[in-house]
């Protein structure tokens, strides 16, 4: 079918659509039906998802700075990888640690064995382009008081919920997919309030009725600046006593394109901020890259079969959609090249493959795995802080 | 025209001729969603007749999303420039199209290839296109045909209709190259009792729709007049404009809608292509000029725009005919809750 | 309505040739353009009023108007530097090329004024359009009352087609009036906005025709003096620029209310404008 099942990025909805392609290109897009988030809607930017015109930013072959300075193509990958590791080995001699810089749209399997490589191979740090400041400061908060780097609930529990409270004010331009859901809520009956501060907020949740349950969404790029503010948010909903039960929750929203929550999960959260990085991957040309040592291209998230992790930790199967350019890998593939050439024994011969491992080493992501994401829409990881039904 | 009774074998095996001098396109179900597009299909077992309407409207086989028109390369050195004209005239076979949409693809072959100028574009796309339409037994959700004459049966415009009966198909040849085709393959011919429980089959089809539909048939009427006169309130449009979330949805999934953009997208080198892409009245910037100046910036005035060209201005020059069709799809996908259905509710109170 | 054989280019762009490049005031040259093909070269007939959708090559296409008079004068386009396209075009030098598509949209009225005094009111870029009407009625100068130009620019820079000013200020039986907003040290012309000229060329209102063309704020003005002297709104003619796309009435971009601007204009009048049920 030319039509291929695919997971939005653009925001942290986690909407689903499906791409139209020949193999080589996208040529169209269309919505979800089914999908309980996005059912059957996209927003703007979500309809545009396939009109992508960067064909002139793309990389296509491994990239090495000579001795005098000049970024040159490499005559392979044995080359730039080796290239690689000889400047990782100099500058960890000089007591230097190496810098990787990746875009935040790094699927989950890229995510987790880029950390795996940059930890355990390389000694070096990652530097993600693309994250979102506010929204890793609302997961620090949420993590410091409720126990869990990730949003209370599923988008779900807005369909279900007594009484709804939005952290004005960007909701509709963010994500128009969650602000139909909560239109659709006070259709339905439920108290749905845009509150505009902390102490609003505080007021509605002493009036909540004991028998109701309560969502709270805010979009993490306005509220999240502040740890402070986040940290208040997070104890006000944690006081209510529902946290956790059906219709109840807690929801950071990601404005950022990037697959925010995933690499969080990966242990990926530090933005890049100006270091001049070793090593730098991207499917497209930015000019952070510009200083890098060795440049690898890395094939787009719709090239490779990989899974992206909403802002309500729902986890999501993406199967790859069109070919990537001829030599180029997806960065998981990639990693685990250098990570051999490296003298490590990493063998994986599909993400699936690298699924299995991080489930197994990822809080959370225990239980899960591609064939399982690949029934229904996915799943969300569970807290292992957080049961549902208690609260901590 | 002539009638023709065949069995579900039979009728796969008009599907496979048709497969010998044309492109098969049919519904076909995504396996693990179950959502339904109107597809290339390989063999005619692949076509799920019975399918509920595809969620991506049929007019992306003559209309595509993204049309490649025409290629270039500028060459600055030489000063020269090479043009060549993309797009290939492909006989497409199209089986199992519900009656909404083939009136919509008539509407949009009358716009296209009528008007002052003919739009060889969609010309080479339409033409040796063989159309198998199939009758709706039963309304699917959201459908309202019946409130714009669109279904539940073709009454014109295909080269075959196909309506289910309780043992079998009824064929209906509409057009010289159906009836070709059916004397050809050597089809029965219908009997009396076989016609009559066609019509049997669209009257039953007819009553299971809700009561706006057919209880009130001045539904849309009376709205279309109201828009074309120009006597809807502003706060109407207001109250609608509202809920707007300028997606584009609605005109994307529209069978109707073939509002376009053209750019020239250019890779490395200087190689360029001129596309044709899938546009909508929803969105600011398509009425923005170079130099900022938007007439029609606000967004209840996109609205108004919206349901003035698909209910009156359609019917004067477009289509000569309303140019919703009733498919419904604009309610499966606007966040906002403003599909046709919803937009003529709030126009009438 | 006399048949001609016209040749219209529809989808697929002819190749011109840019021979010659004029600046005409800041940020707006002209294109002086043949075409390759030289049937087109020969061919290729045009009405005032109409436009043509030109691509510069590795950008994209643009609507713009026909300046050249229908009659013997060169192909060319005046255009001002505005958006991503018409920049990379005045980055273009003679020699290069440009893709043409058209001409399209209905033309400015000629037959059905003749015999009429007619007035041109143009506001800075808004001559030209008009040009091309302007040098047509030159052409057959007999067949017309009094033809009055009315012409204003914010300074003597912004002032399009000096050397066609000049020949029209020598013309006789062209009563040309050319003002700037502002008085300037070597300007001997007339100071102030172009509707304060309405009174001073002292224009008739009767069997006469205005052609209006300029921003919105000028229009305006101009179209509210003209009227208060008595002028019929069905004798006041103008044309409307909007985001095009096809020109050739399949895009829909450029729909006002029923109508689309590419096929049922560029050119209404004042009365069709006023009713068009949006606004402009």
């Amino acid at each position: 079918m030319s039509y291929k099942a695919g997971v939005c990025v653009l925001c942290g909805t986690g909407c689903a659509h499906f791409l139209r392609t020949d193999g080589e290109r996208v040529t169209g897009v269309a919505p979800s039906l089914g999908h309980p988030v996005s059912e059957g809607k996209l927003c703007h930017r979500g309809w545009r998802s396939h009109r992508t015109e960067d064909r002139e930013r793309r990389i296509t072959a491994p990239l090495l700075r000579d001795r005098e300075g000049v970024l040159r193509p490499a005559s392979s990958y044995d080359e730039a990888i080796s290239g690689l590791l000889e400047r990782v080995a100099e500058l960890r001699k000089q007591g230097i640690v190496p810098g990787i810089l990746a875009p935040a749209s790094l699927s989950n399997e890229d995510g987790y064995l880029l950390g795996k490589l940059a930890r355990t191979v390389l000694g070096a740090r990652v530097f993600i382009e693309g994250l979102e400041p506010g929204y890793l400061e609302s997961l620090e908060a949420l993590h410091e008081i409720l126990g869990v780097r990730g949003a209370i609930g599923r988008f779900e529990e807005l369909d279900r919920c007594a009484c709804l409270l939005v952290l004005e004010n960007e909701l509709a331009r963010v994500s128009p997919i969650l602000e139909g859901k909560v239109r659709r809520a006070a259709k339905r009956g439920a108290r749905v309030v845009y509150v505009s501060g902390i102490p609003e907020l505080a007021d509605e949740l002493r009036r909540l009725p004991e028998a109701s349950s309560v969502a709270i969404v805010f979009v993490a790029e306005e509220f999240g600046r502040e740890r402070e503010t986040v940290r208040a948010i997070a104890q006000l909903a944690q006081r209510t006593g529902k946290m956790g039960r059906d219709g109840s929750g807690l929801f950071p929203l990601a404005a950022t394109p990037g697959n925010q929550q995933g690499l969080v999960d990966m242990g990926l959260r530090e933005r890049f901020a100006g270091t001049v990085p070793v090593l730098a991957l991207g499917a497209l040309w930015t000019p952070s890259m510009e200083q890098a040592e060795v440049i690898f291209p890395i094939a787009k998230s719709i090239e490779a079969e990989a899974s992206f992790t909403a802002s309500d930790r729902r986890v999501q199967l993406s199967p790859a959609k069109v070919r990537p350019p001829a030599g180029v890998l997806p960065a998981w593939r990639l990693c685990a090249e250098i990570a051999r050439k490296a003298g490590q024994g990493w063998s994986f011969e599909q993400a699936s493959g690298v699924f299995d491992e991080l489930a197994r080493e990822v809080p959370g992501y225990s239980g899960l795995s591609h064939a399982t994401l690949a029934r229904g829409f996915g799943a969300h990881w569970q807290h292992t802080a957080l049961r549902e039904g208690q609260t901590p | 025209m002539s009638v023709f009774a065949v069995s579900k074998e039979v009728l796969m095996t008009v599907i496979q001729e048709l497969g010998k001098t044309h492109e098969l396109h049919g519904p076909r179900v995504d396996r693990a969603s179950g959502q339904v597009f109107f597809e290339r299909a390989g063999a005619a077992e692949d076509i799920a007749l019975e399918a509920e309407l595809p969620s991506m409207p049929p007019k992306e086989l003559f209309f595509p999303q993204v049309d490649r028109l025409l290629k270039y390369r500028y060459d600055s050195a030489a000063r020269s420039v090479e043009l060549t004209r993309l797009g290939q005239e492909r006989p497409k076979a199209l089986i199992g199209l519900r009656p909404c949409d083939l009136a919509a693809i008539q509407c949009l072959d009358r716009f296209f290839l009528g008007q002052e100028y003919v739009d060889e574009v969609y010309r080479t796309h339409r033409r040796k296109s063989f159309i198998v339409t199939y009758t709706c037994n039963e309304p699917a959700r959201q459908c309202f045909c019946v409130c714009f004459h669109t279904g539940p049966a073709a009454e014109e415009g295909f080269d075959l209709n196909v309506t289910r009966l309780a043992s079998g198909y009824l064929l209906e040849a509409g057009s010289e190259q159906g009836r070709a085709l059916a004397v050809g393959l050597g089809l029965r011919p219908a009997t009396e009792e076989q016609r009559m429980e066609k019509e049997r089959v669209v009257e039953r089809s007819i009553a299971l729709f809700p009561e706006k539909a057919t209880g009130n048939k001045a539904w849309a009427s009376r709205v279309m007049n109201r828009v074309t006169t120009g006597f809807v309130k502003p706060e109407v449009w207001e109250e609608i404009g509202k809920k707007c979330f300028e997606c584009g949805g609605c005109s994307y999934v529209c069978p109707t809608c073939s509002c376009f953009n053209v750019e020239d997208a250019c890779g490395a080198e200087g190689e360029c292509e001129r596309l044709r892409t899938w546009d909508s009245c929803s969105l600011e910037s398509y009425t923005r000029m170079a130099g900022d100046h938007n007439p029609r910036k606000l967004v209840e005035d996109r609205r108004n725009k919206r349901f003035f060209c698909k209910l009156s201005y359609s019917q004067s020059k477009k289509y000569l005919r309303p140019g919703c069709v009733g498919c419904g799809r604009c309610v499966w996908v606007c966040p906002g809750d403003i599909g046709l259905p919803s937009v003529v509710e709030q126009v009438k109170s | 309505m006399k048949a001609e054989a016209k040749i219209t280019i529809v989808d697929f762009p002819e190749v011109v040739n840019i021979d010659e490049i004029r600046d005409e005031a800041p940020e707006v040259k002209t294109f002086y353009l043949s075409f390759l093909d030289p049937r087109l070269e020969a061919g290729f007939r045009i009405r005032s009023g109409q436009f043509i959708m030109c691509t510069v090559f590795g950008a994209g296409e643009f609507a713009v108007s026909l300046p050249p008079s229908p009659e013997r004068d060169r192909l060319h386009i005046t255009v001002r530097a505005v958006g991503k396209v018409t920049h990379a075009l005045h980055r273009l030098r003679p020699g290069d090329k440009l893709g043409v598509r058209g001409p399209f949209g209905n033309g400015f009225p000629f037959e059905e004024i003749k015999g009429k005094n007619v007035i041109y009111v143009a506001g800075g870029i808004g001559l030209i359009p008009l040009r091309s009407s302007i040098i047509h009625v030159l052409q057959h100068r007999e067949a017309f009352g009094r033809i009055i130009l009315l012409y204003g620019a914010r300074t003597s820079r912004d002032l399009l087609y000096r050397e066609d000013i000049r020949e029209w200020q020598k013309t006789p039986g062209f009563e040309t009036f050319v003002a700037i907003d502002r008085a300037e040290s070597g300007w001997d012309g007339e100071v102030g906005y172009v509707n304060t000229l309405i009174g001073k060329a002292n224009v008739p209102v009767e069997n006469t025709a205005a052609f209006v063309c300029g921003p919105p704020v000028m229009f305006n003005g101009v179209i509210a003096e003209l009227l208060k002297r008595g002028m019929s709104e069905d004798d006041i003619v103008s044309t409307l620029e909007r985001n095009m796309k096809c020109g050739y009435g399949k895009c829909q971009h450029c729909a006002i209310g029923r109508t689309l601007v590419c096929t049922d204009g560029p050119v209404y009048t004042y009365r069709q404008i006023k009713t068009l049920g949006e606004g402009i």
